[in-house]
């Protein structure tokens, strides 16, 4: 078994990756023959022996590798707009608190522009706007003020083009997005129909955003994870589908249109992206290919599309976490085929721990332990909390008393993390060792994954660290 | 030749692969083939080898002719001092113009502990200016890593723009953005818009004070967070 005939897809997803890591660092085309190089590298270490008519697969694939990341490279390296006045019609597509003032995503026809405003103003999802004001590049609008979080790359990874400095904002009068609307009326019901503990977990799993003070007990118990939407919950939701919907004609129809509308709903996060795509892959591989999709092929293809789509998702943790840990899961199912979910477990939370540590300076010790209670726990928890909030939602009379019952239950975790912290209070800071660790288990998964066997494994993890060294 | 040896031989050949890309990054890193001084990339330069290599990439400041001589000429060179995750820390003397990398490069590239990720290779520099590459996870001593000299560090990231977010247009701001600006609440701010509509553009800064309840106080306050656009 050789990468090119398990997974063809993941050279060309690692080949594109090196490239866009490179952009700001060498030229396009130097950077472009480092990804194709490193794809070479990659197929090279993982072939024993080349079938015949590898050939011309191989050249196809380095094809793949080049001529993608040329058109990734130009659009991020793109020149950015100008500055020039827009007047006309907007419609709130975002918004979310940004220090003391309120980041809101306009969609107008010049593209997503991004305002800032009074924190007082009730600018809500869907709400139609008209508009009259500047369009500023983002990199002007909001310069980078250092650290390791880079707002302008943030917000291209949310789709947004240029900033916008408003003269007049007014409500159009006409009515809003019923997408936006409709989350904004469910956030409304989780906001006041629901106790604090339950409210904080449904508003992230139904709409994507985060209660301060739940995101605050998942971050200090190292499982925020759980807060953000990702594969485990449109894995959860799929799976709970399938079950549902068994027997029924259209199955898989239904299924992605309901996991879909699941994802657009919870405000089409990178990683729930990802995750759909790759769910949507393996749903239809069979009918399409005729032969069920390799999970981390699948991974692979569902990486490289969003990155076609928007190629500053590269330099979004969300999507990088999630890229990381579906590779590790995948792969380590291979390996282990599901006997020691310990294992799995520690080998996600290695490979992330780079990435994670970067972003947010540290990771929790006690995030190893606690991740390995919460998976099956919440993939639990979140279904039930689900159900058991509808009644109080609906203001059903005595709806409430289930909604408490959960409360009770989301209390009891909240004790049982805070406990496993207490014993565990250490916190990991970056440095350069774990890093290096994150990015050898992440390459030594994916060479088991792809079938490369031990040795050969074991030579593309220290590889997978050296990158890691020159790329940071 | 048997499958083994093939597989050997497919190893070595992805690790070449691999020592290629090592090379070509660690050679080429930070260096674009545009621009000054040297538009070459190739094995560090210091700013006068570069310059005698090839002279016409610095552009010369040349008077221009019916100018007055006596007018003061910009420096023919800046004088830059760079310190931290480079080659050669130190004083450096590059063109008028230059960019952080362009100094970078004079100073032998960056060091592998460079926190690339943390510095804006494209910044602007000006005469006198101290930069400072900083270490992966390196806490800032103070608050900046271009400092003009004798002046307050600017921004802690490595670039010239400011640390504080663009001045506000007064002419031009709505009343949200102009609440960012201190001392001035939901109630100045929208003043401010309505003076500005009932009496024309504000001419200057100065002028704020036309409005109940700025004075010189406030206005020296505010007076860096604003421009006057027309």
């Amino acid at each position: 078994m050789n990468p090119l005939a398990s997974a063809p897809c993941l050279p060309v997803f690692a080949g594109w990756c090196a490239a866009l890591s490179l952009s700001s660092h060498v030229p396009s085309i130097l950077a472009v023959l480092v990804g194709t190089l490193l794809s070479t590298a990659l197929l090279l270490i993982g072939t024993r022996r080349i079938p015949p008519g590898s050939g011309l697969y191989l050249s196809l694939t380095l094809l793949l590798v080049a001529v993608p990341a040329i058109f990734l490279l130009a659009r991020v390296q793109g020149t950015p707009p100008v500055s020039k006045k827009y007047e006309g019609e907007a419609t709130v597509v975002s918004e979310r608190s940004w220090g003391f003032r309120r980041a809101v995503v306009l969609d107008t026809a010049e593209g997503r522009s991004l305002c800032l405003a009074s924190a007082e103003k009730p600018l809500l999802e869907g709400t139609e706007l008209r508009v009259k004001g500047t369009l500023i590049p983002l990199e002007q609008f909001l310069p980078n003020r250092g650290g390791s979080f880079n707002a302008p790359l943030f917000w291209r990874g949310k789709g947004v083009k240029q900033g916008f400095r408003p003269e007049e904002m007014t409500p159009s009068g006409k009515p809003g997005a019923w997408l936006g609307s409709w989350r904004t009326f469910l956030r409304k019901r989780l906001l006041f129909c629901l106790p604090p503990l339950l409210r904080g977990h449904l508003l992230a799993a139904w709409t994507g955003e985060r209660d301060p003070e739940v995101a605050d007990l998942h971050r200090h118990w190292g499982t925020s994870h759980l807060l953000a939407v990702s594969g485990f919950h449109v894995g959860i939701l799929a799976t709970l589908l399938l079950w549902c919907l068994h027997g029924f004609r259209f199955k898989l129809l239904w299924s992605s249109a309901i996991l879909w509308s699941y994802v657009f709903l919870t405000g089409g996060a990178a990683s729930a992206c990802r995750a759909m795509t790759m769910i949507q892959l393996v749903l239809l591989g069979p009918m399409l290919a005729g032969r069920p999709s390799s999970p981390v092929n699948s991974v692979s293809v569902a990486g490289g599309l969003l990155l076609l789509f928007n190629p500053w998702l590269f330099w979004d943790i969300g999507w990088r976490l999630s890229i990381i840990s579906a590779l590790v899961l995948c792969s380590s199912g291979r390996v282990l085929t599901g006997r020691n979910a310990v294992v799995t477990g520690f080998a996600i939370w290695l490979a992330t721990a780079g990435e994670a540590s970067r972003a947010f300076e540290s990771v929790p010790i006690a995030g190893l332990f606690m991740n390995l209670l919460a998976l099956p726990a919440f993939s639990i928890l979140l279904p039930v909390a689900s159900i058991a909030a509808l009644p109080a939602l609906a203001g059903i009379p005595g709806g409430g008393i289930l909604a408490l019952g959960m409360e009770t239950v989301f209390e009891s975790w909240t004790a049982l993390g805070n406990g496993v912290c207490a014993l565990l209070p250490w916190q990991i800071p970056y440095n350069p060792l774990i890093g290096s660790l994150s990015a050898g288990m992440l390459g030594g998964a994916v060479g088991l994954g792809v079938g490369m066997g031990w040795k050969r494994a074991i030579v593309m993890s220290v590889l997978t660290v050296l990158c890691g060294l020159l790329f940071r | 030749m048997d499958d083994r040896k093939k597989g050997v031989l497919f190893l070595c050949g992805g690790i070449l692969c691999f020592a290629l890309v090592w090379g070509l990054v660690r050679g080429f890193s930070g260096r674009w083939p545009w621009g000054t001084p040297t538009g070459v990339a190739g094995p560090s330069w210091s700013i006068r080898e570069s310059m005698k290599a090839s002279p016409d990439a610095l552009p010369q400041p040349q008077p221009e002719s019916g100018k007055d001589v006596l007018t003061e000429t910009p420096p023919e060179r800046w004088v830059i001092y760079l310190t931290g995750e480079v080659a050669r820390p130190g004083i450096l003397e590059v063109a008028p113009g230059s960019r952080l990398y362009e100094a970078v490069e004079a100073a032998g590239g960056l060091t592998s502990m460079a926190d690339k990720e943390g510095i804006n290779l494209a910044a602007k520099l000006s005469d006198g200016v101290h930069a400072h590459i900083p270490r992966v996870g390196e806490k800032p001593a103070s608050e900046g890593n271009l400092t003009p000299a004798g002046k307050e560090p600017l921004s802690r990231k490595g670039d010239l723009s400011p640390a504080s977010p663009a001045p506000i247009d007064i002419n031009h701001a709505a009343a949200e953005e102009l609440e960012a600006l201190p001392g001035i609440g939901p109630k100045l701010a929208r003043q401010i818009v309505e003076d500005r509509t009932a009496n024309g553009p504000f001419r200057a800064r100065e002028d704020l004070m036309r409005v109940k309840g700025i004075g010189q106080a406030k206005l020296e306050r505010i007076k860096e967070m604003i421009v006057v656009r027309p």
